[in-house]
């Protein structure tokens, strides 16, 4: 008993920094998105059904995170298997490498794209030479919806990377072998054996990549500016200058929290409740 | 040994510290007053300075000089018009800031929802009406006229007015800023209006323009907030924007003649910028310093010096900055809009170009 009281004892920081500045913000933002101009009202959430500008925004929003969730997904299973079964210094250098994308903010993924990519980018001017592509045509893919999607994947393959290295590394090997054995076929041992043992991780793992892909504010700001439809965007453009209004900011800030969660819940308990 | 260099280091750092710290003594004043002023403003010790960003119109340019001249540090932040507004309101009951700089219309409306103070600085006189509030709520400091800047590594003929813009040959090269989000690029929507024979009354000339210009795919991207080094890396054609980042580019970042500076033949207009002294401000008597200079003939060459216009037109420019201008001649197509009216179809105008230039 004495023991379980110092372990809360020692969660108090991490609840109170969660308290301040988690749940404390949420509650100011949810209150202030009830208002307009001082009185209350529900007009900041009526506007989701009449405006089409934040209708499109939310679709495209959903879009381009399946897109950018199902392609990170699918490019990190294989990847990290191949991580995982390589061995010695190669994988413990991947190791290390591999979360470093994670750890740089928003806006220098953005620009180190454009430096790639961009009109005077590296590769571009490399293909221009050796191809002899119109530079400006070719890299104005990058800010539009597709430029998000590649730059997107750059953060998210190695989440699904990490997530999935651990999956493998608890794997029961010998559950495989015991059903070769027993005459199961392959594709019964993928299906029946393998995929039930991973399942958790790439559910956690896809779920993570379309939470960051919804939210993801940075890349998207220093990439293609305010001109693509996506929901953080036009949430800032009720942030800044002319179209102040921080009550629909507010609002639309709840509903992209709110329609992310319920389709990660949806999602995850669809495929828990098939196993 | 490792202390002792640390104490060298640190004692070095003192000695920096107290060598800079106080100012010497005003020799000769501004205005008169001045240094009775700047006595009571070194006893409040601070000053906060909103949406003064210092690589926008030169604001970097008179932290440096108001330091020097009076040893007093400038805090500031940048956060937009808008947002500058709702933040001077949400701390109405205990005010941060001591002055506040915007976007013209955006001085009007922080004077209607009661966040300023009335001050009237040196040379107040001399800024025309239509460009200051009469009991100096906010008042006009400098401005900046819409122009194309070009970047000639890609744009083989110069495109002389907007009307060429929606040419093919300047497929995917035209950026330019979000009216919802930026004054520029409501000064853009004025702009184009005007031109296409609209005003402020009927914008759609304008907004239909833009809608074209979209729809043709001449438009690179829309851009907000990093579009002076995008230009400068390579990445942007044809941009429109203020004239002073057209000659920084120019001849600060030094791309000289790669750079071509258009004011479009079909005319254009020239934005005003404002700045306000805060109601309540936690340091009145810095704040009215830092007014007072940067509206003297010394704060407004310093615009100047960073290609910025000042609102004093009797400033004497410097010789080195004059021959850099474009010919007066260009800048008579460069008209002078009502900005409180502006103001008031703003949020109109900024719903519109969504709906049918982003085609929501």
């Amino acid at each position: 008993m004495k023991r379980n009281i110092f372990l809360y004892l020692l969660l108090v920081p991490l609840f109170l920094l969660l308290l301040v500045f988690l749940a404390w913000p949420m509650v100011l933002v949810l209150w202030e998105s009830f208002f307009v101009e001082g009185k209350p009202s529900l007009s900041n959430y009526m506007s989701m059904f009449t405006s089409k500008l934040y209708r499109e925004s939310l679709r495209t929003s959903i879009t381009l995170s399946l897109a950018t969730t199902a392609i990170g997904t699918l490019c990190g299973i294989p990847l990290s298997y191949a991580l995982y079964r390589s061995g010695g210094r190669l994988k413990a250098l991947m190791l290390s490498i591999t979360p470093v994308p994670l750890t740089f903010s928003g806006l220098v993924v953005g620009f180190a794209f454009i430096i790639l990519l961009g009109a005077s980018g590296f590769i571009t001017l490399l293909l221009s030479k050796a191809f002899g592509i119109n530079p400006l045509e070719f890299s104005s893919f990058l800010f539009t919806w597709k430029g998000l999607v590649v730059a997107y994947l750059y953060f998210l393959i190695p989440r699904m990377i990490l997530t999935m290295i651990s999956a493998w590394s608890k794997a029961d090997w010998s559950l495989i072998e015991a059903a070769s054995s027993l005459g199961a076929s392959r594709w019964m041992t993928l299906h029946k054996v393998l995929l039930p043992m991973l399942l958790p991780a790439v559910l956690a793992g896809s779920s993570l990549l379309f939470a960051v892909s919804m939210g993801a504010f940075g890349t998207a700001f220093a990439l293609t500016g305010t001109g693509v439809k996506i929901l953080p965007l036009v949430i800032y453009t009720h942030v800044s200058e002319v179209s102040v209004d921080i009550g629909r900011a507010d609002a639309l800030a709840i509903v992209l929290a709110l329609v992310t969660t319920v389709l990660i819940l949806i999602y995850e308990r669809a495929f828990a409740a098939r196993r | 040994m490792r202390w002792v260099k640390v104490l060298a280091v640190v004692a070095v750092l003192f000695g920096a510290f107290c060598s800079t710290a106080p100012a010497g003594a005003i020799e000769q004043e501004l205005y008169p007053g001045e240094k009775e002023l700047h006595e009571a403003a070194l006893k409040e010790g601070a000053l906060y300075s909103y949406d003064t960003g210092p690589t926008w119109a030169n604001w970097q340019g008179l932290f440096d000089a108001f330091k020097e001249r009076y040893g007093v540090e400038v805090t500031w932040n940048d956060l937009g018009s808008g947002a500058t507004v709702v933040r001077l309101e949400k701390e109405k009951n205990n005010p941060q800031a001591d002055t506040a700089y915007y976007f013209m219309p955006f001085g009007a409306l922080a004077k209607e929802r009661g966040v300023t103070e009335g001050f009237k600085p040196v040379n107040f006189d001399k800024i025309p009406d239509l460009l200051k509030d009469p009991e100096g709520h906010w008042f006009s400091i400098h401005k900046g006229t819409v122009v194309f800047v070009i970047n000639k590594n890609y744009v083989k003929n110069t495109p002389k007015g907007w009307k060429e813009l929606l040419d093919p040959q300047y497929s995917k090269s035209v950026v330019y800023l979000d009216p919802r989000t930026a004054g520029i690029g409501y000064a853009i929507v004025i702009a184009t209006s005007y031109a296409m024979g609209g005003n402020l009354d009927n914008m759609d000339p304008g907004i239909d323009y833009l809608a074209q210009l979209q729809k043709v795919g001449n438009v690179r991207m829309i851009e907000k907030t990093t579009e002076y080094d995008k230009f400068i890396k390579g990445e942007i054609p044809i941009w429109i924007t203020y004239d002073w980042n057209a000659y920084r580019a120019k001849y600060i970042a030094g791309l000289g003649d790669a750079v071509d500076v258009v004011i479009p033949e079909e005319g254009t207009i020239t934005s005003p910028y404002a700045i306000s002294m805060v109601k309540g401000a936690p340091h009145p008597n810095a704040a009215k310093l830092w007014l007072n200079f940067i509206m003297s003939e010394e704060g407004q060459k310093i615009f100047a010096k960073g290609f910025v216009r000042p609102i004093l037109t009797d400033v004497e420019l410097p010789s080195e900055v004059v021959d850099k201008f474009l010919p007066a001649s260009d800048y008579e197509r460069a008209m002078d809009v009502d900005w409180v009216k502006a103001q008031q179809v703003q949020d109109k105008a900024a719903k519109l170009w969504g709906s049918k230039v982003l085609g929501d």
